[in-house]
Parts: structure tokens; sequence; C-alpha cells
């Protein structure tokens, strides 16, 4: 699974999936927009079939978040 | 371990291109349906080089009254999946009417070959979707009035501003009634508005060239509303449908684009075993064969019924099959289901040649490109040995569930064109007909039994105002069988035929498939001392070669002669580059070389005459051709 959020997160993000890791967050990445974050979020709900609350998409910000988020829901 | 799909899908770009890139883009996306799948062929199709000729670059614009950005991926990847390099513009949220009148706008900077405009019946109708019902003052033709005013006003202003296609997506009713049962019942409701707004959205653009109605509402429809939108709140401003319905979307507005790209498909090839009828005919014999008004041979009936609407638009139909020529004739002789007979197919392969030797030859005897077919089969091999060595047909797995066929042959909507033409409803029985006599033409033991299967009636007449285009244009056109290639107008032959010393004859041929028409041309002028009937003009489109046509109409010139008292014949040949078909034809008829030509010397032409005396000589009319007269010499008339 990680290495599944990963690929979709260098997908969405323009990233090297090798360079993600926790510390990895809105704050440090360039291409991380409010676009490419809501489709980042609409292809995990896809990728894990899972439904996402607005209020958890927006709280997803970093790699750390976005496994934990999903994590919990599976 | 297997490589990635992702890696291998990468890879594959980085080494082929056009159609084969087209192909492995397809692939990818059909193998999965990952959402992350469409992002990573977006990227891809976003960075390809320009200048693969293979791809069409396509220049979209969308103007939606809601962020569309959230569409673009789809639009981009399914665009590669389908051969193209679709440019995409996303106007600002909302900013749809702007854009379109104001000629400094971004849009036009853009240079659209085509615009999406997607607005919400929302947008349009604010009070009505809230309050589910029209004002009790307001007339259904008011508010429909008010809509398509504004629609009309973007219309004008976009054709006066750009060439580009605009597809105006109609709009559809929400989920739920305001009013539930009762809307409607008391006064205007909004299914009734809403049905009513795209009658007339529909008739005003039907007759405007490169505008058209995207049948939104039908595909929503088709995917149900309440799955069509996401139903989270505040998803309705970012993304309001629902993201696993986007590759739907995207393959409705590429019907249109393709089309516009002239990438429409003209001919469905289909497997036969367990695609045409359920079962294996070889195997089962026929009365196994699934096919039937039961489950589960109405799925096949269903697709038979599927390929015979489209059959009926113009598209034509044929058959890849591995199997035995005559096990087939006799599933379609005497299966007592089937709804296509062999007359449908314009060309079969039936053989256990592979399936792309087929599909090739199937595009040559058809003279369409490659690129112009579909094709289903179910068996994944032979889907595999197609892609791989032609990746430009399309190809379409006929699905493990039979009943889902339909649906794998129309949704795609690779046979959709923006007009159909009435040639494009008669081209396959002109295809079936030119196919069918090429058929015969193998299977006949001898060429005289050929000839004689064919039923040929040849009316030869005295030209008149309906024929002389026809026989102006085949004087123009014809290069094979042309004996002298004079070229002439229409005013010329029309001097001719007042001019009592010339005759001037078209020549029309029916069959057995079918009337081919004026294929025939001879003009001759009457001379005196000794009285002599000199051909000017003789020529056969290159249709009816090869079917001894050309005896049957010097026979009839030879009547024709006698009755002008005329004693000798006389016919000249000029060799062209492309008349070699043409140039033995007074030899083998019993002219004799009278000499070279005075007047064209230098071009090796030849002069050819042949006695008459009044009761013998002459030409005799093929035992295989019905000879139909024309009115005699005498009573000629010209019109």
């Amino acid at each position: 699974m990680e290495l599944q959020i990963k690929q979709l997160m260098a997908d969405f993000l323009n990233l090297d999936p090798e360079r993600i890791d926790d510390s990895t967050a809105i704050e440090n990445v360039a291409g991380w927009d409010s676009f490419n974050h809501l489709n980042l979020c609409l292809a995990l709900e896809q990728e894990f079939s899972v439904t996402l609350d607005v209020a958890e998409m927006e709280a997803m910000t970093s790699y750390y978040d976005i496994l934990q988020t999903i994590q919990a829901k599976l | 371990m297997r490589p990635d799909p992702r890696q291998r899908f990468l890879e594959s770009l980085r080494n082929q291109q056009g159609h084969a890139t087209r192909q492995a883009a397809l692939t990818y996306l059909q193998e999965s349906p990952e959402a992350g799948r469409w992002r990573v062929v977006a990227n891809a199709a976003r960075t390809l080089a320009e200048g693969d000729l293979e791809l069409k670059t396509l220049r979209v614009a969308i103007l939606a009254s809601f962020s569309s950005e959230f569409m673009q991926d789809t639009l981009q990847a399914l665009g590669l999946a389908h051969g193209m390099r679709i440019l995409l513009y996303s106007g600002g949220f909302a900013q749809y009417a702007a854009e379109i009148l104001d000629p400094a706008s971004g849009l036009y900077a853009f240079r659209p070959d085509a615009v999406i405009l997607a607005i919400e019946g929302e947008r349009l109708l604010p009070e009505l979707y809230r309050e589910g019902q029209a004002r009790p003052d307001a007339r259904l033709e008011s508010l429909t009035g008010e809509v398509l005013g504004e629609f009309d006003t973007l219309i004008q202003s976009f054709r006066q501003h750009s060439e580009g296609l605009l597809l105006i997506h109609d709009l559809i009713p929400p989920a739920f009634r305001a009013l539930g049962i009762l809307d409607g019942r008391h006064a205007p409701g909004i299914a009734e508005v809403i049905t009513g707004i795209n009658a007339a959205l529909l008739a005003r653009t039907r007759q405007e060239r490169g505008v058209h109605v995207v049948d939104y509402s039908g595909l929503v429809l088709r995917a149900g509303t309440e799955a069509w939108f996401d139903r989270r709140p505040a998803m309705r401003a970012k993304a309001p449908i629902h993201a696993p319905m986007l590759p739907r979307l995207a393959g409705e507005y590429l019907k249109y684009l393709r089309a516009a790209c002239g990438l429409t498909r003209k001919c469905l090839v289909t497997d036969l075993d367990n695609t045409l009828w359920g079962g294996v005919i070889g195997e089962d014999g026929l009365e196994e064969l699934r096919l039937g008004p039961d489950h589960p041979g109405n799925a096949y009936l269903a697709y038979q019924r599927t390929l015979l609407q489209l059959h009926s638009r113009g598209i034509l139909l044929a058959i890849a099959s591995k199997n035995n020529p005559e096990d087939v004739e006799a599933v379609f002789a005497n299966h007592p289901a089937m709804l296509l007979q062999l007359r449908h197919f314009a060309c079969r392969q039936i053989h256990w040649q592979p399936k792309s030797r087929s599909l090739l030859a199937i595009a040559r005897e058809l003279d369409i490109a490659l690129e112009h077919l579909v094709f289903v089969d179910d068996n994944p091999a032979e889907l595999a040995e197609v892609r791989a060595a032609l990746p430009m047909v399309t190809v379409i797995p006929f699905p493990a569930r039979p009943e889902e066929a339909v649906a794998a042959i129309l949704e795609p909507g690779w046979f959709d064109a923006l007009v159909l033409s009435s040639e494009d409803r008669h081209r396959t029985a002109l295809y079936a007909q030119k196919a069918q006599a090429e058929a015969l033409k193998a299977t006949s033991h001898s060429l005289e039994s050929y000839l004689t299967s064919l039923e040929m009636v040849v009316e030869i007449a005295l030209a008149t105002s309906a024929t002389l285009a026809r026989i102006a244009q085949l004087t123009q056109k014809t290069n094979q069988f042309n004996l002298t290639t004079f070229r002439h107008s229409e005013e010329e032959i029309a001097r001719r035929m007042e001019d009592p010393s010339w005759l001037v004859l078209s020549v029309r041929v029916t069959d057995r498939f079918g009337d081919n028409g004026v294929v025939g041309v001879m003009m001759a002028r009457l001379s005196p001392d000794p009285a002599t009937l000199e051909v000017e003009t003789f020529l056969l489109s290159c249709r009816v070669i090869g079917r001894t046509i050309e005896t049957a109409m010097l026979a009839e010139l030879c009547l024709h002669a006698r009755r002008r008292g005329a004693t000798r014949l006389l016919g000249r040949i000029i060799p062209t580059a492309k008349n070699l078909p043409a140039r033995q034809l007074y030899q083998e008829h019993g002219f004799h070389r009278c000499g070279p030509t005075p007047i064209d010397p230098s071009r090796d032409a030849s002069l050819w005459e042949l006695h008459l005396t009044p009761h013998q000589g002459g030409i005799a009319t093929p035992p295989w051709i019905t000879l139909t007269e024309c009115r005699p010499w005498n009573c000629r008339s010209n019109n």
C-alpha cells in the first residue's frame, strides 16, 4: 500500500517515488497545488475504494497523513 | 518478476510512435480501471513530441459553468488512446460568456479547433432548479425563449470569431424533483421545461454548420443521474462529476472530436464463433449453436441487430473467421434465427490464415485504409496477433458476458460521423455488389460461366440531355479502356448530338448485382466515298472491363453502319501510358490495319478497318450479353 500511495503521489505531484518519505508535505513540494491535491484525493478514493470527507481531504497534506488516513479507512 | 504494467507502458512510449503509441495507451487503460493510469497516460500525452504524423493534433477548449480542470486528465489520456494529441485550454470558472463574447479573450488567442460549452441548468435557470417548478406566471415558451436567447448570443458571437467546432451540452433535470410526483401536475414542471429547452436547442443548431449539441443528458441517463454526480456538497463547486464517470464523459466528447479529425471508422470486421453466434460451428454443429430469442442466444441476436443497424447507417460489415466456408454458409442458409445474411457483408475472409492477413485482404478488397477498420473477436490470442501486426486497426474484445456486446460496440462511438450523407447509406450496397462480383469471378469454373452468371444487359442508346453530363465526364476521366483519349466538353458533345453526320451513343450495363449506370461511350461520324463510319471515341469505364462488353458495343456499331449504308467501319488507336487494355480491340475483332493516321503519326497511332456488306461481315454480340437496341438511326431525337 505504501508503494501504491507513493506511485500516485509521484504521478499527480510530479515527484520521484523513491524520494517520497514521511517528511514529504505540501509545504516542501512545489507542484502540490489545490488542483493536483483534489485529483490526487479522487485517485486515492478509487485506488483503495474508500470515500473521503472533504475535511479529511483538506487534512491529508503530507505523505504521512495520507498513509494514516487511508490505513484507518481499510 | 513480471515488469510493472506502468513501466511497460512508459517503455513502449520511448520506443514507439504513432499507431503503436495509441495502441499501447489504449491497452494500458483497458487492462485495469485504476485512476492513476489516466494520470500516467495524460502525462505522456502532454509530453508527446510534435510532428508524429500518425497522431492528429487537436486544440480543444473547455468552457464550463463549473471548474473543469478535473476533466483534463481523462480527455487527454483517452485522446491519445484514440490516436489524438489533444492540447487543452480551460476557460476560467464560469467565465464562458466573457470568453466567447470578447474577441480578445484567451479562448480566441488559443485558436481552438473545438470548443466544449458545458453550462449547467442550475446556472441558466437557478430559480427553476431551486423551486422545482416554473413561476406560476411564467409560461413554458418564455422560459425556453430566455435560455435559447442566451445560447443564440453565444453561438453568433462564436461564429464571428472562430472557425472551430462548437459542442454544446444539453441540459439535464436534477435527479430529484423538488415537488416530487407533483412536478408538472399543475404547471410546467422542471422535467418538462428542460426537455423543451433541449428540443429547442437541437432545432436551433440543426442548420448551423459546425455547431453540435452533445447528448449529455443521454449520457447521464445511461450512467444514472445519481451515480453521475459526486454526492459530497463541498465537491459541487470543485468537481461535480463523480470521478469514475469522467472516462465516459471524455468518451462522449471524443465521438465528436474524432469525427472532426476524420477518424470515423468505416468498416466493422467480425469473428463468427462465439461472437456472431454462441458456440463453435465446426465442433458443436448447427443445432447446438446458441442463437435465438432465449438467453443466452438473445445476446448474440442483439449483437447481430446492432450490426444490422450499423449496416443501414452505411457502415461496411465484413467477416474474418477461422472456419470451413461450407460450415459458415450452412449457418447463414439454414439457421432459423440468423438476422444477418451473407449479403450484408461486403467482404468475407473465411479460412485458416492469421486474422491480420484477413484484415489486410478486407482493406484491399474494399479499398479503404486499415485505420478505418474495427475488429471484433472473442479470442485474446487473435486480438493480440492483430494488435501486434496491425496497430492501426481498432480492436474491440467481444465481452466474456455476451449481453455486454451491444454497449461494447456502440458506447465508444467509433462509427459516429458529424454528417450522414445518402451516399453513406448506399455505400454498403455498392461495395457488396462489387465484392460479390469479385467473389463470383474467383469461384466460376470458367470465364464463360462467370460471364453467363453475371446476367448482363447492355443497353446502347443515343445520347440524350439526361446522359450528356455523364458522357462528357467519361470522356474526361476514362484512361484505361479508351482507344483515343480525346477529352470533350458537354458543349462539344451537344453540338455533335445536333449534327446528323455524328452518332453519339451511351452504354449502360445492368447485371444481377445491380445497375452500373452509363459506363461506356461511342462517338462516330459518317463520311461518304466510300461510305464509312469512323469511330472517333470508344471507351469503357474500368469498373466493367473484362466482361466482353466492348464486343457488344462493336456489334451495335456495325448495325448502325449498315443502317446508314456504310460499307466500312474505321477505327483509330492512339496509345497512351495507360490504355494498354484497349489496344488489341480492333485486332481481336477482325479489323485490318490500314496504316498510320496522318494527323498524329508521332504518337504511334494506327488506323484499323472492317469491311461490311449488306448481308455479311460484322460482329456478333456474345451469347451471355442481352443487347437492348437503341432507337433507329432515322428516328433520332436528342431530348
